[in-house]
């Protein structure tokens, strides 16, 4: 829980530096969210630097000004799977349930909330 | 008073808006400078005019080629309730349709405290008429609390094509979300003659009420080649990875709710949203922090989530300019 804890901080810490103190782009801020840190020096208690990206790999993507976003992937709504996964978030479904935890099948239940 | 400086396309629109919001003059350098046609494009121009009309004393220059716009903006007339008609189009794939803006844009002024007389009464043939009332004071706006979605609503609509596919595309969509909910109504709207306006076409937008009244909205339109099925489905998953995204706020107006809690009265306003994988919400947080100096405070909302909790000290923004009543 503790360590949980820490990464929660963590988490919270770095999306507001990535957002106001750093020059990564809005979509590489938004990209790391899945994958925080793909930097092979991912040390756990890290209190080090900004890590500069090296010119190469920031390429400069625009957001332009549009309102809807361009289309990503819709195929995985093509799986049964995937569409039963979200039926908790529908007044009609099962709320004891918790989404996306299609690869935690089993004893998802006796998580404290913090 | 201090100038802020902006450069390229990004955000131009929500760039300049700020910068009347706030008082403050904003230039942005380098618009399209490489594109082979550079410089604003004409609605640009438009909106900068329409900017130019809802203010009192707003200067605005604009370089010879176009690359480079300086606006200092005056105050905001806001005495008495706006009607503007504009003219040019009503649905394209870069920005909300007028469907869209009225079912589900104009809803979220509501959490601000705007709902009175705000409507778009009529449109169609590439024309919207848009009423606006005026407020005193933006409500601090709270809302942390998803719901469970509880109604799904869309329009199917079809102009100068086979009425055929209006109703082609709402059994397309059923066959994806009869499964979640029983209050499904998906309604044909199929324009025939002088009301049509010029371009044919079709298009399914649809949207998702939550029991909390979060909406979460998707749309897709006809390109050539595509059937309305294909269209359909587009716009139905699409519908999907948003529900599943979660939070209060539908990604394409987290931007605005950003602004909107930016203006709310001098306490804290919070929110909770799902993660953006475009990141333009992270550039509207950046662009506020520019110009306002306002910065939001980012958490996770809670251990299972990527949802995020945000919150900020409104600036207590006032409508100088109402009569009093």
């Amino acid at each position: 829980a503790l360590s949980d804890y820490r990464q929660h901080a963590r988490q919270r810490r770095d999306l507001v530096r990535l957002i106001y103190n750093s020059d990564l782009t809005p979509q590489q801020i938004a990209h790391g969210e899945a994958a925080p840190n793909k930097d092979k020096d991912d040390a756990d208690d890290d209190d080090d630097f900004f890590k500069i990206k090296s010119s190469a790999d920031t390429q400069v993507v625009t957001i332009s000004d549009r309102t809807k976003e361009p289309t990503a992937s819709l195929d995985e709504w093509n799986d049964e799977v995937m569409l039963d996964s979200i039926r908790p978030l529908f007044i009609t479904g099962d709320s004891t349930r918790p989404v996306n935890d299609l690869d935690a099948e089993a004893g998802v239940e006796g998580d404290g909330e913090e | 008073m201090s100038l802020v400086k902006f450069t390229g396309t990004d955000n131009l629109r929500v760039r300049l808006v700020l910068s009347v919001l706030s008082g403050k003059p904003v230039r942005i350098d380098g618009i399209r400078s490489e594109d082979k046609d550079p410089g604003l494009r004409d609605y640009e121009v438009s909106m900068l005019r329409f900017l130019e009309k809802i203010t009192n004393g707003t200067v605005i220059e604009i370089s010879l080629t176009g690359t480079s716009v300086l606006l200092k903006p005056g105050i905001i007339s806001g005495g008495s309730p706006m009607e503007v008609t504009l003219r040019g189009i009503t649905s394209d794939d870069h920005d909300l349709s007028v469907d869209l803006i009225r079912t589900v844009s104009l809803p979220h002024l509501q959490l601000i405290g705007m709902s009175e007389g705000l409507e778009i009464p009529s449109f169609g043939g590439g024309e919207v008429e848009f009423l606006c009332p005026i407020i005193k004071q933006a409500k601090t706006l709270n809302f942390v609390a998803p719901g469970k979605i509880k109604r799904i609503r869309g329009i199917s609509h079809a102009v100068r094509v086979s009425p055929q596919f209006s109703h082609r595309m709402i059994e397309a969509s059923r066959s994806l979300l009869n499964r979640f909910i029983p209050d499904i109504y998906l309604y044909a709207d199929v324009y025939k003659g002088e009301e049509s306006g010029k371009s044919p076409g079709y298009a399914l937008s649809l949207l998702a009420e939550s029991t909390t009244s979060a909406i979460h909205c998707s749309e897709a339109i006809s390109r050539p080649g595509v059937t309305p099925e294909e269209v359909a489905l587009e716009a139905t998953k699409a519908l999907l990875t948003e529900i599943r995204r979660g939070g209060c706020i539908d990604r394409k107006h987290q931007g605005m709710v950003l602004i909107l809690m930016l203006l709310g009265s001098e306490d804290v306003g919070r929110c909770r949203m799902g993660s953006s994988a475009h990141g333009r919400p992270i550039q509207v947080l950046r662009d506020i922090r520019d110009v306002f100096g306002t910065s939001f405070k980012i958490a996770p909302a809670d251990a299972e989530s990527k949802e995020v909790l945000l919150s900020c000290y409104g600036t207590g923004y006032v409508n100088s300019n109402r009569p009093v009543a």
